[in-house]
């Protein structure tokens, strides 16, 4: 069918996809971070929590997609990454536990730690855990301080397994424009689903203070991925190099990604103005339509055009590409047949998403379900 | 022709896109048509009773 190196790309580009509907559904995590923020009477707050619950399983579901489709394709990555960086991402997991069980104990007869409590676990799971999971993700830029041998065996060269990464300011940077970025769209997400207007006429300020925050670390953050020195690799010999502002190039290589960049970037912009200045409940749509289109792009420029995805800080010529990492041809193939049922999948989703949407959620409705959140 | 292969590979994705959508929305159907017929399974249980 295939030869290796497209079913390659095939795969990051379905990884790039995945983790950027994740990006998207982190609306959840952001929109718990505002429970005290926009709801002010325990009423306000349980409209909130069951808005957002219905919704908190689909988050989930792509987080373990994104983390799926990463270690079924590209194996490498993902023990050198998870084994290596194992107190980042066991702080994720941790982040993403408490999550799931503040959703369904907080409203359970005889609560014992009572409902701050586990509203407070959702927060944490909004901040520290979206914020992490940017840290991670900002080392598929800056690095990540690994060696891999012939054998494929890798080795994590600090004794801080992967909590160094927080000592870099682009890191630092990544992880809060995902928070940032999370809580304009969770208070846009509220515009949408929720028919109550003491807290929908709180979301404008929010969105605002939200918004300007992400546009200032999404600058500094685009602005170093572009003119900052990147990697790239020999496509015969395979020997990794560095290149000056090599994404720029690689731009500049595929103008079609630099379109879709900016499309995305303007449509995002466009859903935030028409959330903050004429309170449209549209706004979430143009805003994760954005959000996709440009955490793909991002996503997947790391993949194409002979660049490097996961640069070792430690030995450069361990850095990982999507040829030195990926599944073999076989699993690759089978794989690209089996995703095929993706769009099943992504189908039923958005039924079940309209289904519970067609109406605006009110006070009333979250007080008459006795299994509420 | 290098590139056939994966063009037909691409290109087949609207297709399957439609398939899709056509296929969920054939089993979102049947499932209300098979609630529909439970309501009126009871409905019917209810009358015989009131015989």
């Amino acid at each position: 069918m295939f030869d290796l190196l497209t079913l390659q790309q095939y795969w990051w580009f379905l990884v790039s996809v995945i983790g950027a509907l994740f990006v998207f559904m982190t609306f959840v995590q952001g929109g718990q971070t505002l429970l005290y923020t926009l709801g002010k009477t325990e009423d306000e707050r349980d409209l909130l929590i069951n808005s957002l619950g219905r919704k908190w399983e689909l988050t989930f579901t792509a987080l373990v997609m994104f983390g799926g489709a990463l270690f079924a394709a590209f194996p490498l990555f993902y023990a050198v990454s998870f084994g290596g960086a194992y107190y980042v991402w066991m702080a994720i997991l941790f982040c993403f536990i408490i999550q799931a069980v503040a959703y369904e104990y907080r409203k359970k007869p005889n609560n014992l730690y009572g409902e701050r409590f586990y509203e407070i676990l959702l927060y944490i799971n909004g901040s520290l855990g979206i914020f992490l999971i940017g840290v991670a993700l900002g080392t598929l830029f800056s690095g990540g301080n690994f060696i891999v041998n012939d054998s494929n065996l890798s080795h994590w060269t600090m004794s801080s397994y992967g909590l160094e990464a927080l000592l870099n300011p682009f890191n630092l940077a990544f992880g809060l424009m995902l928070v940032f970025l999370s809580r304009v769209q969770g208070s846009l997400y509220f515009l949408n689903s929720l028919d109550a207007p003491t807290i929908t006429a709180r979301v404008k300020k929010v969105a605002t203070v939200n918004f300007f925050m992400f546009l200032v670390l999404f600058l500094y953050v685009l602005a170093t991925i572009l003119f900052s020195d990147g990697l790239r690799y020999d496509a015969t010999s395979h020997i990794v190099s560095v290149e000056s502002m090599k994404f720029l190039h690689s731009f500049i290589d595929i103008p079609l990604l630099a379109l879709a960049l900016l499309t995305g970037v303007l449509i995002l912009l466009y859903g935030v103005f028409i959330g903050i200045v004429k309170g449209s409940s549209k706004s979430i749509w143009f805003t994760g339509l954005g959000t996709i289109l440009s955490v793909t792009v991002l996503m997947f420029i790391l993949g194409i055009d002979n660049s490097v995805y996961y640069p070792s800080l430690a030995d450069l010529q361990s850095s990982l590409t999507i040829e030195n990492s990926s599944g073999s041809f076989y699993t690759l193939s089978v794989m690209a047949v089996v995703s095929l049922l993706v769009p099943v999948v992504l189908t039923y989703i958005i039924f079940v998403w309209r289904s519970m949407d067609k109406t605006k959620l009110t006070i009333d409705e979250v007080k008459s379900d006795a299994h509420h959140y | 022709m290098e590139y056939l292969t994966e063009i037909i590979w691409y290109l087949s994705w609207p297709i399957i896109i439609f398939i899709s959508v056509k296929f969920v929305q054939l089993n979102v159907h049947h499932y209300q048509k098979m609630e529909r017929l439970e309501e009126l399974e009871a409905l019917y249980a209810d009358k015989e009773l009131g015989k």
